[in-house]
């Protein structure tokens, strides 16, 4: 029973931040039917520039061991410089190829998934870095299972932005003209919408969160490296499909899921089969279930 | 002629965009900036171009770039600023001046001031020479480029040329002489890219002669050289059979690049494979290596290697055409089944899913594929008692055991193209193409898209697995970390390179990015990084590759008026219904 509870924090802390990374995926799929292939590659960047920012802390305000101002300095630079990196993405690499054959923008998103890897690799460092304990390190006992705070926190942050960005689709201008574009990107034009920036928004919105689920995901498994988000990339948007794409709570459910399934298959069949197990679950449920467990919705 | 365009644009309300491409389109300079600019660089192609000579780990690069005079890269920038006076002297002595050849000269001009920048930049960023150490040559040469270009560009408002047609015959010896020409220089051009060694003469060396191959492709040279070689089509594959065959006789009993060349026919061979998922059939894989990985395992498995934990062999001929592509097709074809309900980029990512569970299966089998140790020592192929990695003698000249890889590879590929050329004009290649441009209407026609599907998945792995088993043998060694997702995108990389659904082009995009990176070592740190700005820009500015099938560049590139007008009013009919 232990076991078990102490398996499912685990795994619900996992699904918090594959959450975060799903949600980008979702939206820029409902919005132009776009996999962003480069979307892991933007949570990896939140995780550096996190790192990047701390280092810069400690250099100049002698940022040390646990601090609640480092964290949310942390936070908010990964959620202000990763929008810059998904916007590019969408200007040079996808923009261009909105009317080419379907192949075209997966190829170039997988270039820039590539580039973007080997930029960190190349200038930044190819090896494994050790990411600060921003948040204190304190854990208590549930039914016999220890939860560190930081995982409360983590599960959270997660759902606040979850549901601060479904108050923000449903109830706002911005958000309806999210929603129009979705359904009918011609007619919301018509409509005096302007698609190119929504859709700029969306990368915006996607992007900033994959910043924050990268410096959260540092911050649980106290490392990084520059292939973190390949993996977890996958993994996202296995959320996504498993929750159904296009569906924003679909994505944050699928998950939580997904992170749950995959910590206990891997408690019960193997850490080294642990990837395999997730890789398995997107298949069955692409061939069984292609609409994912809540149903495409294009429109959020 | 183009004044009222202009205005009814300004009237409308002309966009930023609109505004910088006028801009770029005035940037212009009379002609004879052309020829002026080729003599500038020229000069600049004589100027020193570092204060002191530079050394890559003790090794003097580019020769004698501290002095005055020709040689090293500075041979490259003067064959293009000859290049350019030359040509530039010519069209402004011509009568009737067309807006292609200003296309061409604008090319010329491009590569000048491009070679020289690359190299500058080579230097500084990756072999940390300071920017002050450069001499003033590279800076005249790329002034040189420059000012080609902007002269060039007042071209651009003359007629174009009429569209280039294959030569017509005049005599059979012409015809004969203009292929063996051709086929000579193309020869020729490989073997002096593999004799510098020098990383900054070769960068040189490459800008030059993709620079040249564009303006030749602009001028309409190879659509002319098209006719003689069409015309003569059993002598000219004759041709290059003889020089590919002859190859290893010029490396003077130097391995080391046959050994390369090997390794571009195994990735030709991948790469074909490829071409058939994805050129032919629309479906974008990019779990292949997955294929290619199984096919070495199994090589390795039947092949007695000393560090194996199978002991149980197979004959090489047997495994390289029958045991390894059956074993790499059914996988191809248990794999593909559960994806073919998808679109196109739920595909890719189950496909990626499975090159992973693949990886992560060979990694954790240890009972059989030894986990990440890998199999090593697998022994030389042994046909009919005698050792492929042996070699032997053949009238004086000793043929190394590399070479014998080397044309094993050649026996491969020929035989894979014969296949595909075959299988591309069959019931099945036109059913693939069907699939790939509309599914719907293909199914409606009456083709099984399942079948044809996983026909595709079984036929591009079944290639994957005869290189991949001839790869196991040639590395002597297979381990799960030499078949990663890099590797799919470097093969997926190839195929457009080199034109998605051409088999000529797939064959130059292999050996162009099993080559460079070769060349290159020195760089091989940003080798994946550039490959994935490439993959990007490429799908930006030349979707359809180097060597684009007829078809798809109409299909991907419409530049004609025509093709645009007429792909514009198809794309409008279909979004409107």
């Amino acid at each position: 029973m232990d076991e078990l509870v102490q398996q499912l924090a685990n795994g619900v802390t996992k699904g918090s931040y594959y959450a975060l990374i799903a949600l980008g995926y979702t939206m820029v799929y409902g919005i132009i039917q776009l996999i962003n292939f480069a979307h892991g590659e933007v949570f990896m960047l939140g995780a550096f520039i996190g790192l990047w920012t701390f280092n810069l802390g400690v250099t100049a305000f002698g940022w040390g061991g646990t601090s609640l101002v480092a964290l949310v300095v942390v936070l908010l630079m990964a959620t202000l410089l990763t929008p810059l990196i998904g916007v590019s993405l969408e200007r040079f690499a996808y923009r261009p190829l909105r009317n080419a054959p379907r192949l075209a923008p997966l190829i170039t998103a997988l270039g820039a998934s590539f580039a973007l890897q080997q930029l960190v690799a190349v200038f930044y460092s190819r090896g494994q870095l050790a990411f600060p304990d921003l948040f204190p390190n304190t854990s208590f006992q549930i039914a016999g299972a220890n939860i560190q705070l930081l995982w409360v926190f983590m599960v959270g942050l997660a759902l606040l932005l979850t549901f601060v960005l479904t108050a923000f689709i449903r109830t706002t201008r911005l958000g309806k003209a999210m929603r129009a574009t979705a359904e009918d990107p011609d007619t919301a034009r018509l409509m005096g919408i302007n698609v190119d920036q929504i859709i700029a928004l969306t990368f915006i919105i996607g992007s900033a969160l994959a910043g924050i689920g990268g410096v959260l995901a540092g911050m649980y498994l106290g490392q990084v490296n520059f292939f973190m988000g390949f993996i977890a990339g996958l993994k996202a948007f296995t959320a996504a499909v498993l929750g159904g794409i296009g569906n924003i709570a679909g994505a944050v459910l699928g998950a939580f899921l997904l992170g749950i399934l995959e910590t206990f298959g891997a408690a019960y069949l193997g850490g080294e089969w642990q990837d395999v197990f997730a890789f398995g679950v997107l298949i069955l449920v692409l061939v069984f279930r292609p609409t994912g467990l809540l149903g495409e919705r294009v429109a959020a | 002629m183009a004044a009222p365009t202009a205005v009814a644009e300004r009237g409308r309300g002309a966009s930023r965009a609109e505004a910088l491409s006028r801009l770029r389109d005035r940037a212009r300079l009379p002609l004879v900036a052309v020829p002026a600019g080729g003599v500038v660089g020229l000069f600049g192609s004589y100027l020193y171009w570092t204060l002191s000579p530079v050394r890559v780990e003790g090794v003097p690069l580019t020769g004698r770039l501290a002095d005055y005079g020709f040689g090293g890269v500075r041979t490259w920038s003067l064959l293009l600023a000859v290049a350019a006076l030359a040509y530039g002297v010519l069209v402004l002595r011509s009568r009737s001046r067309t807006s292609t050849q200003g296309e061409a000269l604008g090319r010329i001009g491009i590569s000048l001031a491009l070679l020289p920048a690359m190299w500058a930049f080579t230097l500084v960023l990756f072999l940390d020479v300071e920017v002050g150490r450069l001499g003033p040559g590279p800076w005249v040469t790329m002034a040189g480029g420059v000012l080609v270009w902007l002269g060039a560009r007042s071209l651009q408002l003359a007629p174009p040329a009429p569209e280039a047609t294959p030569w017509p015959r005049r005599s059979m010896l012409i015809d004969l002489a203009v292929v063996v020409v051709a086929s000579l220089v193309a020869f020729g051009i490989f073997l002096l890219g593999i004799e510098i060694d020098d990383p900054g003469e070769f960068l040189g060396f490459f800008i030059a002669l993709t620079g040249l191959a564009a303006t030749l492709s602009t001028l309409g040279v190879y659509k002319g050289l098209a006719g003689p070689f069409r015309r003569n089509e059993g002598f000219a594959i004759a041709l290059l059979a003889v020089l590919l065959l002859l190859f290893p006789f010029t490396q003077e009993g130097n391995t080391f690049w046959i050994q390369v060349t090997a390794q571009a026919g195994l990735f030709v061979l991948a790469a074909l494979g490829l071409n058939i998922v994805v050129g032919s059939a629309g479906l974008l894989d990019l779990g292949y290596v997955a294929f290619f990985g199984i096919g070495a395992y199994t090589a390795a498995l039947t092949g007695n290697a000393l560090l194996t934990n199978v002991n149980f062999h197979v004959p090489f001929l047997l495994v390289v055409f029958v045991l390894a592509p059956v074993v790499a097709a059914i996988f191809g074809v248990l794999l593909g089944a559960p994806t073919l309900r998808l679109r196109g980029d739920y595909l890719a990512i189950v496909t990626l899913g499975f090159g992973e569970i693949v990886r992560i299966t060979l990694n954790n089998l240890d009972p059989i594929t030894r986990g990440p140790n890998g199999i090593s020592s697998i022994p030389d192929p042994v046909v009919g008692g005698w050792s492929m990695g042996a070699g032997f003698t053949i009238a004086g000249f000793e043929i190394s055991g590399n070479s014998v890889y080397y044309y094993l590879l050649l026996a491969l590929i020929a035989l894979t193209l014969a296949t595909i050329y075959r299988l591309n004009d069959s019931r099945i290649g036109r059913a693939w193409v069907a699939v790939r441009e509309d599914e719907v209407a293909a199914a409606a026609m009456g083709i099984n898209t399942t079948i044809i599907k996983l026909l595709a998945f079984g036929a591009g792995a079944w290639f994957a697995g005869m290189s991949g088993a001839v790869n196991a043998h040639l590395l002597t060694q297979v381990s799960p970390d030499s078949y990663t997702f890099p590797f799919s995108v470097l093969i997926l990389a190839m195929v457009v390179l080199g034109g998605l659904g051409n088999p000529p082009g797939v064959v130059l995009g292999a050996i162009i990015l099993t080559f460079l990176p070769e060349k290159l070592r020195e760089f091989s740190d940003i080798r994946f990084l550039v490959f994935g700005f490439a993959l990007i820009l490429i799908m930006r500015f030349r979707p359809e590759g180097l060597l684009p099938s007829a078809r798809r560049r109409r299909e991907l590139h419409a530049t004609g008026e025509t093709a645009a007008a007429e792909s514009q009013q198809l794309f409008d009919v279909r979004s409107g219904a």
